[in-house]
Order: C-alpha cells, then sequence, then structure tokens
C-alpha cells in the first residue's frame, strides 16, 4: 500500500515538474507548481513528518502560488505569449540540448552514487510521532536552534522590508502601485 | 519495500528537472519556479534523513522548516525585483536584466 502510494505521488511530482518546465504558458507553470507542491507535501506526510507537510501545503501551494499568480497578472505581457510556441519549437538551440545532456549526466552519476551507498538505516521509534514529534520539534527549535531561529526571524523583516523598499512607486502617478509585492 | 534511497533518487530527478528549467527558461519568474522546484527537492533529502538515520529526533524537520523560511525570504525578494525590472524595462525577461549594470 505504502509503495504504491510512493509510486503514484513520485510519478505525479515528476510529470507536474517536467510540465513546470516546459509550459509555455507562464499561468501553465505556475498550476503544475502548486501541484509539484502538494505532492511534496503528500511525500512528507508519507514520511511520518505531518507538520512539515501541513507547512509545505500552506507556504507553498497556498502563499507562493498566490503571490506567483499576482506577479504573472502584474506583469503580463501581450502580444508576447502566443508567438512563444513556434518561436521556441524553430529554435531548439545547442545550448538547450548541451544544458539537457548536462542535466541527464548529472541525474545519472548522482543516481549511480545514490545506489553505491548503503545507509545505516533505523526503523521508525514506535512512541515517536503525533505530539511526541511535534514536542521534540518544539524543543530542537527553540532550545538548541533558538538563535537560528530569531536569526530566521530577523532574516525574514530584512526580506519584507527589502521587498516593499524594491516594490513601491517613487510617484504617485505611476498606475500600478508596488504594494502586492509581499 | 520503499527506503532511504527511493527518496533520495525522487529528490535528485527534481533537482535536475528544475535545474534544467534554470538553464533553459528565459522569463525570470520562472526561473524563480524552478529554484523553489530545486529547494523543495532538497528539502526531500532533510526529511527523507531525519526520517530513516535518526528516526528518534525530529532533526532534519527543523532543517528543513528553515529551508522553508529562508526559500521564502528570497522568493519576496526575488518577486519585488521581478515587479521592479517589469516597471523600468516592460519586461520580465532575464537577459534584459544584464542591462541593469549599466
Amino acid at each position: 500500500m505504502s509503495d504504491i502510494s510512493f509510486w503514484g505521488i513520485a510519478a505525479f511530482m515528476v510529470v507536474s515538474g517536467l510540465l513546470v518546465v516546459f509550459s509555455q504558458s507562464l499561468f501553465r507553470s505556475a498550476f503544475f507548481l502548486a501541484l509539484a507542491f502538494t505532492g511534496f507535501g503528500m511525500l512528507y506526510f508519507m514520511l511520518d513528518a505531518p507538520l512539515v507537510g501541513a507547512i509545505q501545503i500552506l507556504i507553498y501551494a497556498g502563499a507562493v502560488t498566490m503571490l506567483l499568480m499576482f506577479v504573472i497578472m502584474l506583469t503580463r505581457q501581450e502580444g508576447r505569449a502566443p508567438r512563444r510556441l513556434g518561436e521556441l519549437l524553430r529554435s531548439i538551440t545547442a545550448f538547450q540540448l548541451f544544458s539537457g545532456a548536462l542535466c541527464a549526466a548529472l541525474l545519472f552519476s548522482l543516481v549511480s552514487q545514490l545506489g553505491a551507498v548503503r545507509w545505516r538505516t533505523a526503523d521508525a521509534v514506535p512512541g515517536f510521532e503525533g505530539t511526541a514529534q511535534q514536542a521534540g520539534i518544539s524543543a530542537l527549535l527553540f532550545g538548541q536552534f533558538a538563535f537560528a531561529f530569531e536569526v530566521v526571524g530577523m532574516l525574514l523583516l530584512a526580506a519584507l522590508i527589502g521587498a516593499v523598499v524594491l516594490a513601491r512607486t517613487d510617484d504617485a502617478a505611476d498606475g500600478d502601485t508596488g504594494g502586492e509585492a509581499r | 519495500m520503499i527506503g532511504l534511497t527511493h527518496y533520495l533518487v525522487l529528490g535528485a530527478v527534481i533537482f535536475c528537472i528544475g535545474l534544467f528549467g534554470l538553464l533553459t527558461r528565459r522569463s525570470a519568474v520562472s526561473l524563480y519556479m524552478c529554484i523553489e522546484l530545486m529547494f523543495n527537492a532538497a528539502n526531500i533529502n532533510l526529511v527523507a534523513f531525519s526520517r530513516y538515520i535518526v528516526p528518534q529526533s525530529a532533526l532534519g524537520q527543523v532543517f528543513s522548516l528553515f529551508v522553508i523560511a529562508i526559500s521564502a525570504a528570497e522568493f519576496g525578494v526575488g518577486i519585488a525585483i521581478v515587479i521592479l525590472m517589469f516597471r523600468r524595462m516592460r519586461k520580465t525577461d532575464a537577459d534584459v536584466a544584464s542591462r541593469m549594470g549599466g
């Protein structure tokens, strides 16, 4: 049962990932990216990490995808999208073939290395799930990694301010406001 | 039986898909999508190691939470840059950005 769901989710994610890369329309790319993010979330649930799975779906499939949709709509370039398919098909450049070969080579070497390693794996600890696991996560997050947690908080604040500063309009006469950026 | 290697190989596959997109796509927005795909592929490894190597602790899950937070920060700033680029040059192609250096 677990095997079947793993293969199903894996195929779902690989297909959505490929469609993200090969879709011509940015909207379609973003849609398939949301599907891929949902697949990642399901995978985390399968890996006995329900908290990370829930956060993944909330942040990525929810917030990041919404932001992407906003940006795609804000930066829509008229008269460009229909032309791109033929344009792209005619010009499958040497660089694209080269990067495809590069990625395939990287994938091949990664997979062959991963197949050679014998990991010393352990079985799941029976009591360590649900609330016990969440208590473990909080103990780590607010104990051993409390300083890193604060630093990440500062980073998010800095990114927030930076995004607002970057995307705001200087003159009010300009039509679109930059407030939607974050 | 599904083991650690399966998850790692899946992560590697998705990472390479994202890398290919990063190399070949032109629009800056789709570059960010591919970067997010690569971040998530790395996250699978962290959670899978956490589950299979140290199941008695949630270390890898905490790391993956940090990765999610940092990629969210990166994404926010990147999207702001894309909006700025569009406003200045009316295009979001990444090769347009090479003109920004002056």
